[in-house]
């Protein structure tokens, strides 16, 4: 023979085959490969090999199910009866066998679950017609980048594009008291312009939706199915009734289809409980009011529309140069990518997290059911010695180990789905359309099939044996147990070990970034503080009154210190941020942006924002001719470093617009976290609210009060000075809880893997050693009968383990290492290769390492040297 | 008549190519023989596979031979047997009862 037929291939047919089948037919598929490779050419006679040995597969199962053997003893009977001895095979070794299925349980429950939430939130498409082509516009202005509102004029400018099919605006979003039946609550609404619905390529299940053809009743609305089920019971005649909104009636036009939401990020400060929909038009011409969420269908590709938004940004600059020409720039968003954009690189982390967990535990069961093959080695031994077909022995062991996983199967769906929903329900605003989330079955089916390629592997090692080893032999040999654990069981433990130091890295980092976080001066203090956005009454002018009776009332309940007002509520901010630019008087270039809040008297003292100098407001700002603010000490730092900035003057817009004016500095006060925790955000300038009423105002209420009774009191005050309406109601501590929510449940659930994966790992440990411990009865016995001490026995298996620990730990710390991008992201305070982390995770590993490395240390020393020696060993 | 006596399609069409040819042939003249008259493509393995069966239901008869050319390695050639024969004519009977009622139905060729 002149050239070697495909070696794989043939490997494969000896497998498929058997070896007795497969040398006569290998030897004939040679003679044919050669004869073909010398008339047709080499690539022919090798395809023409593969294609036979893949033909062979019917060919054999009939060999493996044992009908091409000698006859009917040959035969491996029926289904029933290799499920029966299967079964009974497993009862036999319990505590192995639930071993093996707690394990993949384990595996399969938690691959599944994060697995279905991955792709249920980042790959799912969004519940609209032809999703890809929606995105949402977004502005990186000089102030702040990716902010997603615009003005009007912007949006008639993308609206108009020739790249663009379709565009809708949503207006900001506020909670309307709807007078319903006997009740009163709150809705939150969004306006929306008239062809937002079909743009989404949604129709209303019942009534119509808004008209198309340019004419608009303002005092109409669409309510979401929810609402109408919850509030109206469902009730069909309720189209072209109207209901009462704040004061005014509007006629309900349609109601939504169930489950319909407006699914934006989080950050356009619409959440997806609204439950009514009011038309909005927007006006055409304002470039200074951007209020505008903008959603486009495109025609084309995201990355063709960005190009096109840079010519439509070009034009807008020069068609209003005073608003729109401050160097901002548009992109587009693809609307699905928006959404998830705040909690990929999150989710990401978790995939791969359990993903090691995962592997983990197949490790770990192929090393149980290695274990386990050594056990049924003998067993099967007997069986065929007694006369059993080999056949038949190996498709029932196969048997056996489908039976584990099919019961680990069932297992991890049940623990899957408890997981997941215990998980999400700690946790419900943590990832958007949490709501939609269920067990995804192509998940679970990845997850089953790995587990079940693990215990096919592995459990099929002693299956093969059958047939291959001597009775004799294995029958001859004393022992019950293989001769040694194989180096691939050294391996699995290794690998164990490794795994599960990546994951206690990372869970000890995210834990430390919780810490952090918590951690951080917020510079006011949010235990005690209630809030509350408080709706005045409707009258001219009269709003500043109204603030200021409603903290003089309160003001007289017992337990209550003080109570103040301000524009918006700290940590809540929603894309509306308002941002002013302050420079030096007389010197443009010294300055930079601030965040403007516009505050009551009392401000500073009942957040308990301390000041570094002079004072805060009085409220009688109006009557005096300068006005005054206070700064936070990046202001002062900025335009008069290491002076005095108190009765100094800055340069800041006009109240009411125009050209900036001189503002004299009352106050300095500490910098406050108010706009996140992460960083330090922006300058702060406050203003006196005076100046210019608000009829919507976060009222801040220090007490010692019960939550409850805060907002009861404050409820009560509110409505008896005429309020409108008291919405969003949240304790500071509430509010400092929500901004880390995101960061704790990924901490949670880094902890609660790396947890897993270290109990199975140890698990494997110990199970090892066990074995070792077993096998050398016969060794210890001899040692301590010539005077080996205890502990020298126990330290000799306490090192050995450790010395697989060791292995393991440098595996796993290099791996951790070299992925530490991969969690950075998500990280505050510590870097992903933090060194302290990592010492100490290892230092944790080694300790309960080691424990579980003395208890089988410990047996194996108890040995009674007596009782070995008189046996046969 | 017990699944065990029945003759497959293909272990017909395997039993039919051993019957016609002249003497003892090896699998793979077998293979070669089948693969010309049947005109697709059957696997190796297959043949073997079923040469086995017929073997052990005692359809074929089957020894070894060294090799040609010396060779060493020794052979499994395959023959018809007696009972064989018998399968191979009772299983003709029964196409032949089938086909003979047939007869009268227009779209099948008439003999």
């Amino acid at each position: 023979m002149s050239e070697r037929s495909p070696r794989i291939a043939s490997a494969l047919l000896r497998i498929l085959m058997g070896r007795e089948h497969a040398r006569a037919i290998l030897d004939d598929l040679d003679e044919i490969f050669d004869e073909h490779r010398l008339r047709r050419g080499r690539a022919w006679a090798w395809r023409w090999y593969w294609r036979q040995v893949v033909a062979s597969v019917p060919a054999s199962v009939r060999v493996r199910m044992g009908r091409a053997g000698a006859g009917s003893e040959g035969r491996v009977g029926n289904v029933m009866e290799i499920l029966q001895a299967a079964l009974r095979q497993v009862r036999r070794t319990p505590q192995m066998s639930m071993a093996i299925i707690a394990v993949l349980a384990v595996g399969v429950a938690a691959n599944s679950a994060v697995l279905s939430i991955v792709s249920g939130v980042l790959l799912d498409p969004l519940p609209y017609e032809d999703p890809k082509e929606l995105a949402l516009l977004r502005v990186d202005r000089p102030e702040t980048a990716n902010h997603p509102l615009v003005s009007g004029m912007e949006y008639y400018a993308f609206r108009n594009a020739d790249w663009v099919t379709d565009a809708a605006a949503v207006t900001m979003q506020f909670d309307m008291p709807l007078s319903a039946a006997d009740e009163s609550l709150n809705v939150p609404i969004v306006g929306v312009t008239s062809n937002l619905f079909s743009m989404l390529g949604v129709q209303p299940i019942l009534g119509a939706g808004f008209p198309q053809d340019g004419t608009m009743d303002a005092r109409s609305v669409l309510l979401t199915w929810e609402l109408w089920q919850n509030h109206f019971g469902g009730d069909p005649d309720l189209i072209g009734r109207s209901v009462i909104f704040g004061e005014a009636s509007y006629r309900i036009l349609g109601i939504l289809p169930a489950g319909f939401r407006l699914l934006l990020s989080e950050d356009t400060g619409v959440t997806p409980d609204v439950g009514a929909f009011f038309p909005s038009r927007v006006a055409e011409g304002n470039p200074n009011f951007a209020t505008f969420r903008v959603i486009a269908r495109l025609s084309t590709d995201v990355d063709r529309a960005n190009q096109g938004a840079v010519a439509v940004g070009r034009a807008l600059a020069s068609q209003s140069p005073e608003a729109l020409a401050d160097g901002r720039s548009y992109r587009l968003v693809a609307l699905h990518s928006d959404l998830v954009s705040g909690v990929r690189s999150g989710l990401m982390v978790l995939l791969a997290e359990v993903g090691l967990l995962m592997l983990v535990a197949c490790m770990n069961a192929a090393g149980l059911l290695l274990a386990w093959s050594g056990g049924e080695g003998r067993q099967l031994a007997v069986r065929a010695a007694l006369g059993a077909s080999p056949a038949r022995l190996r498709v029932q062991i196969m048997a056996a180990s489908g039976i584990l996983t099919a019961i680990a199967a069932v297992v991890g769906v049940g623990l899957g789905t408890w997981l997941m929903n215990t998980g999400l329900s700690l946790y419900p605003e943590s990832v958007p359309r949490v709501d939609e989330l269920t067990l995804d079955g192509r998940a679970l089916g990845m997850s089953i099939a790995l587990a079940g390629a693990v215990a096919l592997a592995f459990g099929v090692f002693p299956a093969l044996q059958v047939g291959r080893t001597n009775p004799h032999s294995v029958l001859r040999s004393s022992s019950t147990l293989a001769s040694r654990p194989s180096r691939t069981r050294y391996s699995l433990v290794v690998g164990q070990v490794a795994l599960s130091v990546v994951l206690l890295v990372g869970a000890g980092l995210m834990v430390q970034t919780t810490t952090n976080l918590r951690g951080i001066p917020l510079g006011f203090e949010p235990s005690g503080l209630a809030t509350a956005q408080v709706v005045a009454p409707r009258s001219d002018g009269g709003f500043w009154r109204f603030y200021e009776e409603l903290a003089t009332t309160l003001e007289d309940v017992q337990g209550v210190s003080s109570v103040s007002a301000v524009s918006r509520t700290p940590l809540m901010e929603v894309g509306d941020v308002e941002i002013m630019p302050y420079h030096a008087v007389g010197d443009e270039t010294t300055g930079g942006l601030a965040d403007v809040r516009w505050v009551m008297p009392g401000y500073f003292d009942t957040m308990g924002t301390r000041f570094l100098e002079g004072g805060g407001f009085s409220g009688n700002e109006v009557a005096d001719m300068l006005p005054v603010v206070v700064i936070d000490e990046q202001v002062a730092r900025n335009l008069w470093p290491g002076e005095t900035a108190l009765g100094r003057e800055l340069m800041v817009p006009a109240v009411w617009g125009g050209d900036p004016t001189l503002a004299r500095v009352v106050g300095v006060v500490e910098h406050a976290r108010l706009t996140g925790l992460r960083g330090p955000g922006r300058a702060q300038v406050f203003r006196s609210v005076s100046l210019t009423p608000f009829g919507v105002m976060t009222v801040l209420v220090r007490s010692s009060l019960e939550r409850n009774e805060v907002f009861r009191i404050l409820h009560q005050a509110a409505s008896d000075l005429g309020a409108r309406n008291v919405v969003d109601e949240w304790t500071a501590n509430e509010i400092v809880e929500a901004a880390t929510a995101r960061t704790r449940l990924i901490a949670t659930l880094l902890v609660s893997l790396a947890f897993a994966a270290v109990l199975v790992s140890l698990v494997g440990l110990y199970g090892l050693l066990t074995f070792l411990a077993q096998r050398r009865t016969g060794e210890v016995g001899v040692r301590m009968a010539l005077g080996a001490r205890r502990w020298q026995v126990e330290r000799r298996y306490v090192a050995e383990g450790l010395q697989l620990v060791a292995f393991g730990l440098a595996f796993g710390l290099g791996i951790a290492w070299v992925s530490g991008g991969l969690i950075a992201s998500l990280l505050f305070g510590v870097e992903a290769g933090d060194p302290r982390t990592f010492v100490a995770m290892a230092a944790l590993y080694v300790a309960v390492a080691a424990l579980a490395c003395y208890v089988p240390a410990r047996r194996a020393a108890l040995t009674d040297p007596a009782a070995v020696l008189r046996s046969d060993a | 008549m017990g699944k065990g006596k029945h003759l497959g399609e293909f272990e017909q069409a395997v039993l039919l190519t051993v019957a016609g040819l002249r003497g003892p042939g090896t699998s793979r003249g077998i293979y070669d023989a089948l693969i010309r008259a049947a005109d697709r493509d059957v696997s190796v393995a297959s043949v073997h596979v079923t040469l086995t069966r017929l073997a052990a239901k005692g359809y074929v008869d089957t020894h070894s031979k060294p090799g040609r050319g010396g060779n060493s390695r020794h052979v499994q050639h395959f023959e018809l047997t007696a009972t064989g024969g018998a399968a191979l004519n009772a299983a003709r009977e029964q196409w032949d009862r089938l086909w003979a009622s047939a007869q009268s139905h227009p779209a099948v060729r008439q003999e």
